[in-house]
Order: C-alpha cells, then structure tokens, then sequence
C-alpha cells in the first residue's frame, strides 16, 4: 500500500532521493500519443465514448479511464492556445505567432518551404510580419487557476506546459525554416538576435500572466526546444551557449520567480554534449530521453548527469514498442527501471509520442510492468 | 593550385573561397579540374569534420551555400556535356513526408561534383518518382525519408521501377535517419547512405558500373 500521494512521492524522487514508486508521467504534448493513434488504444480497452484526439504532436485530452488504467501520476495543465484558421490548400495557420502547419500523413508538420518569414532580409520585414501574440487574448489564460487547484487537490503531479509561449526555438524556425534558423546567426545575425528577441519577448509576457495564475500549483514545467538528431546535436555547445542558451534562459529566470515547479526540457535526439547547457539555462528535467540515439543510452546519461538531471521519458518509441513482443518490452522497462531508477531522478515515460505502428498490447504492457517493477527500494529485479 | 581554395571551403569562408575561384578561372584552369581538385576535396573536408563531430548542421548549410556560389561561377565554363557524363540523378522526399534538409544537403554535394540533380521534392508520390526517372533519363534515384512510418514508401517505388522492363536498371539510392543498410538491403535498394559524404561515395560507386556496364 502507498501511503504517499502521488506528489509527495515525485518530489522525493525528483530531488534524487528514493520515493515509494518510480513515478509513470503519461499524459502531456510529448511522451504522450499520436492523434492518429490514440483511438486503437482506447477501443482496445474498452473506451467506446473517447473524445476526438487533440494535439499537434501527442494527443493532450487523454481519456480519464486510460489514465488511470495505465497507472499514470500525472495531470497536465496546458497554456490555452488561441485558436487555429484553416486556409485554402490544407494549410492550417497559427493564430498566434502566425506560422503553417500541414497534416500529412496524420501529423502536423510545419514545411520550411512555407514558413512566413522565410525571405525576410531587414528587421523591417520581420516587423511587417502580421501576426504576433496577443497577451491580453483570454484563450491563454480561461479557468486556468480554478483547473490548475483542482488539480492540485487530487494529489497527483500537475504537469505545466508552457507550450508555445514556452518554445522560442520551436516558433523561431516555424517563422523562418529550418535552415535559415541555422544559418541567420551567421549570414544575418542581427536579424537573428531582433527575431529571437521579439519570440521571447512576446513568450515572457504571456508566461508570466499565466504563471501568475497557475504557478503556485504546478510541479513541473516544461519548455521545448529540438535541436539534436538520432546521431549528434544539430549545433555545437558553443553555438547552443552564444545564440539559443541567452533567449532560453530569459524565460527561465522569470518563470523562477513565479513557480517551485521544476523546468523540465524537451529535447529529442542525440543531445548529450549539449547538457551543460541545459543545466546552465536552469532545467532540472530532460524529455523524452530518446535511449535509441547516440550516447543517449540509459547508463551514459544516469552516470553522467544522473545528480544533476531527473529523466522523463526513455522507452524506446523506435524500436522496442513498436517492433517488440510483449515479453521484450516488460524487459526493456524492467531494465530502464533498474539503470534509471536507483536513487530517485527517473520519472518513467516513452522516449517520444507513440506511433501508429505500435500494437496496443505493447502500450498496455510497457505501463503495468512500469507499475510492477518500479516499486523502490528498486532490488532484484 | 587547389590547396586555398579547398582551405577556404574547408573553412567556410565564403568570400575567400569565391576569389580563389575566380582567381583559378582567371588563371584559366580548367573547370571540371576546380571541381574535382578544388570543391570537391573541400568538400570531403567539411564532410569529415562533420562525421568526426567537429562541424554541426549550421555548417553543412553554409558550407552548401558556399559550394553553390562557387559552382555558379564554374558550372557554365563546363563543355556541355561534362556533367551528363556523370549522368543524371533524380532525387525526392517519399510520399508523407516533407523533410528536405538532408536530402538538399544531398544534393549540393552530389551536384558539386559534377552530377546533374534534378530534385523533384518532398511529399513525392509512388508514379511521380517513376515518371520523372523516365522523362529525365535518369541513371539512379535518390529517395529520402525521415520517418519509420514514410520509409515503406520506398519500397513501393522500388518495386514499381523493377515491374517496369524499361526502368528496371535503375540504380536506387535511400537514406534517412530512420534507415540502415539492413533495410536498404530488405527493400531491394542497391545502395544506403547515411550521411551527405557517403551518398556521393555510393553515388560514384554505381555511376562507374554503369559506365563499365555500358563500355563492356
């Protein structure tokens, strides 16, 4: 029997000291599921009334049954969003920060090729940009604090998501593409510095409002920022320290001072060199531990950062869920658990959204041997 | 004669690299020879310093964008027919997918040595591969994918060009993150490259058994 309530124990585990449990986070934009996905696993347990999945990565409006179901300690309180304008061409615009999304093939993609301001040269084109946040819109902030205390008096974790108030480097390249990201510090750094400043600027005042509703409530708050791939970082720690870390680090300075919750970062792929970085900027928390991509093995990272870093995700979308039997991913959870788990600083999730390719059998299986297996303290398993 | 320009390149100095090639122009060295002595090894260059971690994606791009600007100045000095020598290659992103930086990274570098790209984009369609392979005259296909879920789209267009009596030749190349030779080879994809560098090695390597294949 657990006499800690979800809370109590994710506080104990994410100061790196044994709880009772290695707490499940299921639930939030990443380490979640893809839209495309997420009716086969309601219908394969049993959930015939599940709303139409929401999220333009993983589905966020989960099922309450299949959070319970699948033993999971979080509940996710999201920034609002404003709402999304649906253009000629199956293009769907932000109302926001004014960026394209397409759908292809059930996924929400943002092609370089029609980023708005992908041709801008001056700072005058960036400003002649038409759509920029709206701080006073109440979309962002509706029934935010009476949700947020509600919550909070469950008792289980209240995962914040700062979403793209909370991505600079996510609207950044959405403005510009991808490549142009890369390459402005170099060709146009004043640009770089104008546009990055104005995302954050823009992000700052819109976080802080929310936060001063929610703050007090949340326990972790996560930020986005992609910029590693399967084999290495897309940039050097000293591109990340000179031209991302300043902007990032804005945010979490203020966000500090409104909030105990830990930051948690969103970062798939390789981004092993880049983790001094991420400490600097202040986050505690990394997501989704992509445990297939170059020296992010499980091992690696615990033994590296395991004192500095809690880990929150790691169960390998790529491969193991997808392709594996049912006997492989009780295995492969069993033996995250047990390199992971050991002195608190895991909170177990998938190593991304899983994918349509995935059985839901394996899905079920991965959360109920989480919830077997990762009672501390964590011995011959 | 090629050392500063592969320097330059090497080092992604944009401005220097421009008038070195210009200054090899000037000295009325022969074009095909920039290429192949001079952007070509600078290439290699930035490829391996890439591989061995020291340059970073932003590099890649500028280093691309570098190679661009010097081919523009070489390209048209080239007696027609040079680059068809090589022959043509066609290359896209597989149908549901629109990732393309890999793959124009590609394509900078193949282009740079002296092969002629023709690039028919993302989001590419099973017949629209097939159809451009057979109006361009292309010697090999280059397919991309970043996704486990779009990579079995390759397959589709392999199997469509080897149902194809007149395209069954076709020398296929794929690469992507999502992607090992493992899977080229259960596909029936004649060669895998994981990286820009590589894919002009394979590129090279099939190119020269065609022409071997054709002389005999």
């Amino acid at each position: 029997m657990m006499s800690m309530t979800p809370r109590e124990n994710y506080w104990k585990v994410v100061n790196h000291e044994e709880g009772q449990w290695v707490p499940i986070f299921w639930g939030g934009t990443n380490s979640s599921i893809v839209p495309q996905h997420y009716g086969a696993l309601c219908k394969e347990l049993g959930i015939p009334d599940y709303k139409r999945p929401v999220g333009d990565f993983g589905t966020v409006n989960l099922h309450p049954i299949l959070i319970e179901r699948l033993h999971s300690d979080v509940e996710l309180l999201a920034l609002g969003s404003p709402h999304r304008r649906y253009l000629d061409g199956g293009l769907i615009e932000d109302t926001m920060w004014g960026f394209r999304m397409k759908e292809v093939g059930g996924y929400r993609v943002f092609p370089d090729q029609i980023a708005p301001l992908r041709q801008a040269k001056t700072i005058e084109e960036i400003e002649g940009h038409p759509i920029w946040p709206n701080p006073d819109d109440p979309a962002y902030y509706y029934g935010a604090r009476e949700r947020a205390q509600k919550l909070y008096d469950t008792g289980k974790i209240v995962l914040g998501e700062a979403s793209y108030a909370g991505s600079p480097f996510f609207v950044y390249p959405w403005l510009r593409g991808m490549d142009q990201w890369m390459i402005d510090p170099y060709d146009h750094p004043d640009l770089y510095r104008h546009l990055a400043q104005k995302i954050v600027d823009y992000s700052a005042v819109i976080l802080e409002r929310w936060l001063d509703e929610v703050g007090q409530y949340l326990d972790v708050l996560c930020f986005y920022d992609d910029i590693a791939m399967q084999t290495g970082p897309m940039v050097s720690l000293d591109h990340y320290r000179k031209w991302i870390l300043p902007y990032e680090k804005q945010l979490t300075d203020l966000a500090r001072r409104l909030t105990n919750a830990k930051f948690s970062i969103h970062c798939c792929g390789s981004c092993y060199d880049l983790l001094p970085g991420f400490i600097e900027v202040g986050y505690e928390i990394l997501n989704p531990v992509q445990t297939r991509a170059k020296n992010m093995e499980a091992w690696r990272l615990k033994k590296g950062y395991g004192d500095r870093l809690s880990f929150y995700g790691g169960v390998d979308v790529q491969r193991l869920l997808p392709f594996g039997t049912v006997e492989e991913v009780r295995q492969g959870v069993k033996d995250l658990i047990k390199t992971l788990g050991p002195n608190g600083g895991f909170l177990f999730a998938t190593s991304h959204n899983i994918e349509p390719d995935t059985p839901p059998a394996n899905i079920i299986a991965m959360f109920d041997a989480a919830y077997e297996f990762g009672r501390y303290p964590i011995t011959n398993l | 004669m090629f050392s500063k320009i592969i320097r330059a390149l090497s080092d992604l100095d944009k401005e220097k690299a421009i008038r070195e090639i210009e200054n090899l122009i000037g000295d009325g060295v022969d074009p095909f020879e920039i290429i192949q002595n001079g952007i070509m090894p600078g290439m290699d260059l930035v490829g391996e310093r890439f591989e061995t971690g020291h340059y970073f994606l932003p590099d890649l791009i500028r280093a691309g964008h570098i190679v661009d600007a010097c081919s523009a100045l070489v390209k048209p000095l080239l007696k027609s027919g040079r680059s068809d020598e090589m022959g043509t290659i066609v290359m896209g992103t597989v149908a549901g997918d629109i990732h393309d930086l890999g793959k124009n990274i590609v394509i900078s570098t193949l282009e740079s040595a002296g092969f002629k790209v023709v690039d028919i984009g993302v989001d590419v369609p099973v017949e629209r591969f097939v159809e451009a392979v057979r109006t361009e005259g292309a010697v090999l296909l280059g397919m991309s994918a970043l996704l486990t879920v779009t990579m079995v789209e390759m397959e589709k267009v392999i199997s469509a060009l080897r149902n194809d009596s007149g395209l069954k030749h076709i020398k296929v190349m794929v690469g992507g993150a999502p992607l090992d030779q493992k899977y080229a080879d259960a596909i029936g994809a004649d060669a895998y490259a994981k990286d820009a560098r590589q894919a002009l090695i394979k590129a090279r390597e099939l190119a020269d058994m065609l022409l071997k294949k054709n002389a005999s």
